[in-house]
């Protein structure tokens, strides 16, 4: 008995390892023990064939060292190439069988060892000549003669096996219809087949039902690993559902497999992609996305380019690319260079290492209606006009815009005196050189830390301000106009010698940098204006404590923050007499936003209307004069600050909401405005009255749907009453930015032509917001360049490398080098891989193990397939239409599909796991169908197509286990699970909201992956955790409830347990079983009449309408009876 | 007709023949790529089982463990860069300009006879000192949570590999019939809500055939799910339906010749046997209340940190071969004083409690226990560092973890670091080092404790060098 050390040993590990006794079936070979199995599977061993019998002893011992990796091959020899043959020819039968250690092969410390069979079949092999073949996955598939049943049963033959006959009918429609469907026959379904017994129009019935489509989808969600959430710690949600809408939809209009590739891979790229081509993308963005915070970007970037190649492999070559990302592989063909050849195509994805925080992480496309798509398209139409209407030249408007600037730099030119340096110095040592216009730019060293110390005459009097202009110059970092790297800079301090500065003003300040703080008397906090980010001129005016004469002045400098070499790099200062600059600076002080909420309310209404308990505050960096985005819908937020006064007086300030908005003023309400609109600056003025000291402004905003933001800014108090980027703009000429504001404030038309933009963008925003999005691929304009990443990591670049596939493949033939070119190089029907794992996947649903039993790995270290010349035909014949519905019709109409799955304890014995075919499948159902298979049984299962995921019946507390809570109040999705009602928990389950952390718990029990990774095959598990959610998962009573209640249509007991039998199996109970029903029947009804209350505890389970006509005591009888069905092997068993 | 179960057996043998029946018993025929290859244990285990209470988030090293006086002198200065060097640090500091150092806030002293250096926050682990091997120089590539805790679970920081607890399940099995080999505990801290989530994957067996996941135990009566009869079924209707099963399944067997049925029904008995053994487990109220009293306060709180490590005593008690503890909290990037003082006074007493209950009950020498996070924290402090309070950000370099009993050598010290805390000057111990140590207490070559898959011998250590470190062993 061929199996003995095997079975005895792992039977010894059985009995230790089975703490639950768990026993698996299906799942992958150990590869030392398959070598056996071949030998046996291939009894009749005439010739020693090399890629059946010599190549997996030579990948398994040898290539390791003598293998395609090249950074460890020893003695310049390859075995896993017809490279060497004459040194393998001359030599390896003497080293392989000498007794000196030295000389040995494989090498004693290798951890290797040859049996005695391998041996002898490697010798027998160079005898007979040692004659090589490349690798059978790596040589494209030739037609042989015959067809599936005569390939199967030529195996047979020759082991001595006999196929068995044809299954019975009730076996056979249960068998393919849930094969086909993922669901059973109906009984009246069965009687029809058994009556007309034609299997033909039962194939084409099943594969036209909308749920053929659905049932090969359950598959396809493993490969691609789909899920409802993101993945990693936070794990918040995300919507691809539309995504799994397309997949099914594509299995049921039976879409050409090769299409189905190409759209899936690269249907951005086809030219004039439809929406379901680009949706169809979707595939390679169904990977977990992170943002934790303080992760680095790059590094998680990356690993999403890699999880796409590794997906791409694994689902369209069935190769192993993974183990190249960090050298080159061990065992198979592919460099370290041809990983990132591959990684190439994927890695000029417009994503994004860290996204997702708010959904779906970009590049995203919003999916519409065809009547909205319609609307849009006016509405996006009418706006351009609108707006075009609105910058469009307008002779006078500009030119009284030409006169107002031209004014203001008159005024300006008047107003401020540029200040002549009679000596510049900086303390650090960097060169400061005056240029014509008066400015001075630094050059030369730049220290960390630095002062510059300016003397200047100027005969004024009565100076009242100085202007600092901080501006660009293409001699510093990214044009300044900061002298740091990035282009930044923070004055620390501005002193003028003798003269106190008391309020500072900035047309922008960089948040925590605020210009106060450069005369705040303390070196560490300091003025900054985001120049890292912006490279523009900034200006800032600093009023003294009381007018002063001028004569010798020293003004001075300072960086010396902790900010290194964070000095300005290009300044230019001025002086003004003019007083009014004295009342235009600010008087008051306003403090930083803190902010609570979003506060959800049922509807917008009920947001505006009622005032909730405002808790948890934030302080946000929100900046006046520009619109703030907030997040929430039929929500309110409170923002609050303190204004600090030097007295009592009126406040003009300029407000923006969407929607509407309302202000309190130290507790009074000073404004409310119940509006719908999208936000704008300056939409509402409203004057504020303070009192002197502190107060304290607070706005609630509202929003009912789409956009939500708020926009604020104080109008007075402020150079000239005009806003600081307006002033910024004025000073140094933004054309853009001045002529909205112009024509904002002087053009009459404006306001018209804004409210109908508004009006318009409102309703778009409004579409927006009804339609959901799904994650796509999108290339970015200009390609990322790859590099290799040395052992895998982000940020170890070597050398730089272009697209390409793996040299062991065919090449790319007149194919763009990009994903589309990748797609088409797949479906070339000489490509040698992807047809033969398409079909290998589609016996693999139907018989519970591929052809080739590692669907996963085609190359040298999987398993070799059972019937290669019945792979290589399917494949052909696949490749030659790539129709999946005739595929799958060609293997369910063949006998071998169709025989009987009894076993003879012979057969069990001698091919346990059905390899060679002489006996039909049979194997527990995935996890998928045993629920799906208990809901139609019971007459439970809603059959709608399409839409989110849907939440059934879970136990309280298992998302609560591992939610994230950050505690400052921000809340992410999918932390909460919250149970779905009415027919959503009947919905079939490839629709379940698939929480990546947590996935659905009936799944994982019946071994669903969580589908962090690309899955094509699942164990098969058999465990007590099984039974118990059988027995006592609430669907599972409640399926029963329903079944007992269909089954007491039976006049009598015999007839009930034969409704509730057969709906489950499909075939009738024989007396014997009928009995065992009947005896648990009368001894519950015993039970159940003694305690009434019993009864209607366990009816109450589920949230379904019981048929209250029914006895209590009789129906909670047979929910026990139908609650051992739903919980026989025959039930979730495919037979 | 009354058919006994046993009758059922007999009858179902009859028809199936030797070669089912052995099947039947011998599962192994089906379960070839089930069981490890090479005969397990590899040599004599010191430990059977493993106790890990895993603190989730990286406890401060700094203000725990790895004391260093000379700290309090360099308080409030720049860290020098000569000690950051080119480290990779996390975007939470990145950006910071400046990066003070922080002594711990909290005094050391010397205790046991081994005279271990122990933070004041730690007065009862401080007490079985002498019982623990501190190993001071742990150290990981990964800075961010998820990678990291996913690299110390599973070997590599990428998705979809197995827990360590599931390598163990799929090694060596569980000695207990009843009960899965890997039992997960989660706990939650009493105070503040955990910010660092928790996945199943985590636990996950990746690979590996999906029993040999962790099992997570919960508060509650529902410790495992669906284990309790739903409302109207009483033990004697269950057993009444699985007498009734048993013989339509034992009827199917012999029908139609898959030893798989009989498989089946071998679960359901078990699953009934579950039924009672795990509310008995789960059942705390006959222990003595001196030894609840041990355990500290709330350990007769459900799902507290000490009530589970109580459980986990009465799991190892058990059999039960791997039980994990994860205990959220440690994640202090501010207010760091407070934060930890909180997380020592909810896990100090119970750690050592279970340390010393199983001490006395002479079960220590064969139960490993590990005490530790996917990282530690840096010296720096992130954010402002005031005059009593800070924070600290992740840091992989070097980071605390203790271990006892199981083959492990009380008192000892292993590992150091500079004077900062900082970096590893001596017997870096890398976390493929520590598994590697794990299995090695429980008699397993963690180079030869493999999985093919993906066409590669797969392992917990990964593909590069891990060493046992011997030092700690006895």
């Amino acid at each position: 008995m061929i199996y003995q050390p095997a079975t005895m040993r792992a039977f010894t590990f059985a009995l230790l390892l089975l703490g639950v006794s768990a026993v698996v079936i299906g799942g992958c070979f150990r590869s030392d023990e398959s070598w056996k199995v071949r030998a046996t599977l291939n009894a009749a061993l005439d010739v020693v064939d090399f890629n059946r019998d010599i190549r997996p002893i030579l990948s398994e011992n040898c290539f390791k060292c003598h293998g395609p990796d090249r950074s460890h091959r020893e003695a310049d020899l390859r075995l896993d190439v017809n490279e060497d043959w004459e040194k393998v020819r001359t030599f390896l039968a003497l080293r392989i069988t000498s007794t000196d250690p030295d000389f040995h092969m494989p090498p004693p410390g290798s951890g290797k060892t040859l049996t005695a069979a391998q041996i002898t079949l490697l010798t027998r092999w160079v005898d007979e000549g040692a004659s090589w073949q490349p690798h059978w996955a790596f040589v494209p598939p030739k037609r042989a003669p015959g067809d599936i049943d005569s390939l199967v049963r030529a195996r047979l033959q020759k082991e001595g096996l006999k196929p068995s006959s044809e299954a019975d009918r009730i076996t056979l429609i249960r068998r393919v219809t849930l094969d086909l469907t993922g669901i059973p026959p109906t009984p009246e379904e069965v009687d029809a087949f058994v009556g007309d017994g034609n299997y033909e129009k039962l194939i084409d019935r099943l594969l036209a039902s909308p749920r053929f489509g659905e049932r090969m989808a359950m598959e396809w969600m493993d490969v691609a690993r789909y899920a409802d959430t993101h993945g990693y710690s936070i794990d918040s949600g995300r919507d691809m559902w539309i995504w799994r809408a397309w997949v099914i939809d594509a299995f049921n209009r039976n879409q050409p497999y090769d299409q189905f590739i190409v759209d899936q891979l690269a249907g951005d790229l086809l030219p004039g992609a439809t929406r379901e081509q680009r949706i169809a993308t979707g595939f390679n963005r169904n990977h977990p996305v992170n943002f934790e915070g303080g992760s680095i970007e790059e590094e998680f970037r990356v690993e999403y380019v890699v999880d796409r190649v590794n997906t791409t492999s694994s689902a369209f070559l069935g190769l192993t690319m993974g183990c190249a990302r960090c050298h080159d592989h061990k065992y198979d063909p592919i460099g370290n260079d041809e990983f990132y050849r591959f990684f190439a195509f994927f890695n000029s994805i417009a994503d994004q290492g860290l996204d997702g925080q708010s959904g779906n992480a970009a590049p995203v496309l919003r999916v519409y209606g065809a009547a909205q798509e319609k609307r849009l398209a006016a509405l996006r139409e009418q706006l351009a006009k609108l707006v075009e209407r609105r910058k469009a030249p307008l002779p006078k408007v500009d030119a009284a815009q030409a006169a107002w600037e031209a004014a203001f730099a008159k005024a300006m030119e008047a107003r401020w005196k540029p200040l002549d340096a009679t000596k510049v110095e900086s303390t650090g040592g960097a060169t400061l050189e005056k240029l014509g216009d008066g400015s001075i730019v630094a050059r030369g060293s730049t220290p960390d830390k630095d002062v510059y110390e300016i003397a200047a005459h100027s005969d004024l009097a009565g100076i009242q301000a100085l202007r600092l202009e901080a501006l660009t110059h293409d001699s510093l970092p990214k044009g300044g106009p900061g002298r740091f790297d990035g282009g930044n800079f923070v004055l620390s301090e501005i002193e003028v010698d003798g003269v106190k500065l008391v309020s500072a003003w900035a047309s922008y300040s960089q948040s925590t940098f605020d210009v106060a703080r450069a005369i705040d008397g303390r070196e560490e906090t300091g003025w900054a204006v985001d120049g890292n980010a912006s490279h523009v001129n900034r200006v800032a005016t600093f009023l003294a404590e009381k007018p002063f004469d001028g004569g010798e002045l020293k003004i001075r400098l300072t960086f010396r923050s902790p900010f290194a070499r964070h000095a300005i790099g290009r300044f230019r200062i001025s002086l003004t007499t003019d007083p009014a600059v004295r009342t235009e600076m600010a008087a008051s002080t306003l403090g930083a936003w803190t902010m609570s909420g979003p506060h959800k309310a049922e509807s917008g209404k009920k947001a505006w209307e009622t005032e909730v308990e405002t808790k948890d505050w934030v302080e946000k960096d929100f900046k006046d004069g520009r619109v703030h985005a907030l997040t929430g819908e039929n929500s309110a937020t409170y923002l609050r600050r303190t204004v600090t006064s030097k007295s009592a007086r009126a406040m003009t300030v300029s407000l923006g909401s969407d929607d509407a908005i309302k202000v309190w003023v130290n507790g009074v309400v000073a404004f409310e405005r119940h509006v719908l609109r999208p936000i704008e600056p300056d939409q509402d003025r409203v004057v504020l009255s303070l009192r002197e000291g502190e107060n304290t402004i607070e706005m609630k905003v509202v929003n009912y749907g789409g956009g939500y933001g708020f926009f604020f800014r104080r109008v007075d108090e402020q150079p000239m009453d005009l806003p600081p980027e307006v002033i910024e703009g004025l000073t140094f000429g933004n054309s853009a930015f001045l002529r909205d504001h112009w024509r904002r404030t002087t053009w009459p038309e404006w306001k018209g032509l804004t409210d109908e933009i508004a009006t318009l963008k409102r309703e778009e925003a409004q579409i927006d917001a009804l339609a959901p999005t799904t994650m796509v691929m999108a290339e970015l304009a200009t390609p990322r360049e790859t590099f290799i990443l040395k052992r895998g990591q982000y940020d170890q670049r070597g050398e730089r490398v272009a697209p390409g596939t793996p040299s062991c493949l065919p090449p790319m033939k007149d194919a763009p080098l990009n994903r589309l070119g990748l797609a088409r190089w797949l479906i070339d029907p000489a490509h040698p891989l992807t047809a033969r794992v398409a079909v290998n996947r589609l016996w693999q649903m139907l018989f519970g193990v591929g052809i080739v039993e590692t669907s996963e790995d085609f190359g040298t270290q999987g398993q070799p397939p059972s019937h290669p010349e019945l792979l290589d035909s399917l494949a052909c014949e696949f490749a030659a239409g790539w129709d999946v519905k005739a595929m799958m019709k060609r293997i369910v109409m063949s006998s071998t599909y169709r025989q009987s799955s009894r076993a003879s304890p012979g057969l069990v014995e001698r091919d346990p796991r059905n390899r060679l075919l002489a006996r039909g499948p049979r194997f527990r159902m995935s996890a998928e169908m045993v629920r799906d298979n208990a809901l139609a049984a019971a007459g439970l299962l809603v059959e709608k197509a399409g839409g989110p995921g849907v939440r059934p019946y879970q136990p309280a507390g298992l998302w609560e286990a591992l939610k994230f809570d950050t505690g400052d109040g921000q809340v992410f999705s999918a932390q909460d699970y919250v149970q779905d009602r009415g027919e959503a928990l009947y919905r079939r389950s490839v629709y379940l909201f698939w929480k990546r952390a947590c996935p659905p718990p009936g799944m994982s029990t019946f071994d669903a992956p969580n589908r962090d990774v690309c899955t094509l095959r699942r164990p098969r598990t058999n465990t007590p955790l099984q039974a118990l959610e059988l027995m006592n998962d609430p669907v599972y009573v409640e399926a029963a409830r329903a079944l007992a209640q269909a089954a007491m249509k039976g006049t009598t007991p015999e007839k009930r347990a034969t409704i509730a039998f057969r709906r489950a199996t499909g075939r009738a109970p024989k007396a014997a079983e009928i009995a065992v029903l009947i005896d648990l029947y009368r001894a519950q009804l015993d039970v159940y009449t003694r305690d009434v209350e019993a009864a209607k505890r366990l009816l109450a389970i589920g949230e379904s309408k019981r048929d209250e006509s029914l006895d209590v005591r009789e129906h909670a009888a047979w929910t026990v009876v139908a609650s051992l069905i739903l919980n026989l092997d025959e039930t979730i068993t495919k037979e | 007709m009354e058919m006994t179960r046993r009758r059922m057996l007999g009858v179902a043998a009859t028809a199936l023949g030797g070669a089912a029946m052995e099947t039947l018993f011998h599962p192994g025929v089906l379960t070839a790529q089930s069981a490890p290859t090479s005969a397990l244990p590899h040599f004599a285990p010191k430990a059977k089982r493993v106790i890990y209470l895993f603190m989730a988030g990286g406890p401060s090293h700094i203000d725990l463990w790895d004391y260093k006086p000379g700290l309090q002198r360099l308080h409030a200065t720049e860290l020098p860069t000569s000690i950051r060097g080119d480290q990779r640090i996390t975007g939470m500091t990145s950006g910071q300009a400046v990066f003070p150092v922080v002594a711990p806030m909290n005094a050391f002293a010397q205790h046991g006879k081994c005279g271990r250096w122990v933070s004041g926050l730690l007065p009862h682990t401080a007490k079985i000192v002498d019982d623990i091997a501190v190993i001071k120089s742990v150290n990981t590539e990964a800075i961010n949570h998820d990678p990291a805790i996913t690299f110390i679970q599973t070997g590599v920081q990428q998705l979809g590999k197995p827990s360590i607890g599931s390598w163990l399940s799929y090694g060596l099995g569980s000695e207990n019939k009843d009960l899965p080999a890997y039992i997960v505990l989660i706990s939650l801290p009493s105070v503040n809500k955990p910010d660092q989530p928790l996945f199943s994957r985590l636990w996950g067996s990746g690979f590996l055939p999906s029993d040999h996941q962790g099992v997570q135990l919960r508060a509650g009566p529902d410790p495992v799910l669906w284990l309790g009869d739903p409302p109207g079924i009483d033990r004697e209707t269950r057993r009444r339906m699985l007498d009734g099963l048993g013989r339509l399944n034992g009827m199917k067997a012999e029908e139609c010749g898959d030893p798989e049925v009989l498989a089946r029904i071998k679960q359901y008995e078990m699953a009934f046997r579950m039924q009672t053994s795990v509310p008995e487990l789960t059942d705390v109220s006959k222990e003595p209340a001196e030894v609840l009293e041990r355990y500290g306060p709330e350990a007769k709180k459900p799902g507290s940190f000490a009530a589970n490590c109580l459980l986990a005593r009465r799991l190892a008690e058990r059999g039960v071969r791997f039980i994990q503890l994860f205990h959220r909290g440690w994640d202090q990037h501010n207010n760091l004083p407070s934060g930890i003082r909180q997380q020592c006074r909810d896990t100090d007493q119970p750690a050592a409690a279970l340390v010393a209950d199983l001490k006395r009950r002479g079960m220590l020498d064969e139960t490993l226990v590990v005490w530790g996070g996917e990282f530690g924290r840096t010296v720096y402090s992130q954010g402002t560092l005031t005059k009593d309070n800070h924070g600290r950000d992740h840091h992989g370099r070097c980071f605390t973890v203790w271990m006892a009993g199981g083959g492990v050598k009380g008192g000892v010290e292993h590992g150091e670091t500079d004077d900062f805390a900082y970096n590893v000057v001596k017997d870096g111990v890398h976390i493929r080092d520590l598994n590697a140590t794990i299995l090695h207490t429980l008699g397993i070559d963690h180079e030869r404790l493999t999985f093919k898959f993906q066409g590669l011998d797969q392992r917990l250590t990964g593909v590069e060098k891990a060493t046992v470190v011997k030092a700690v062993l006895g």
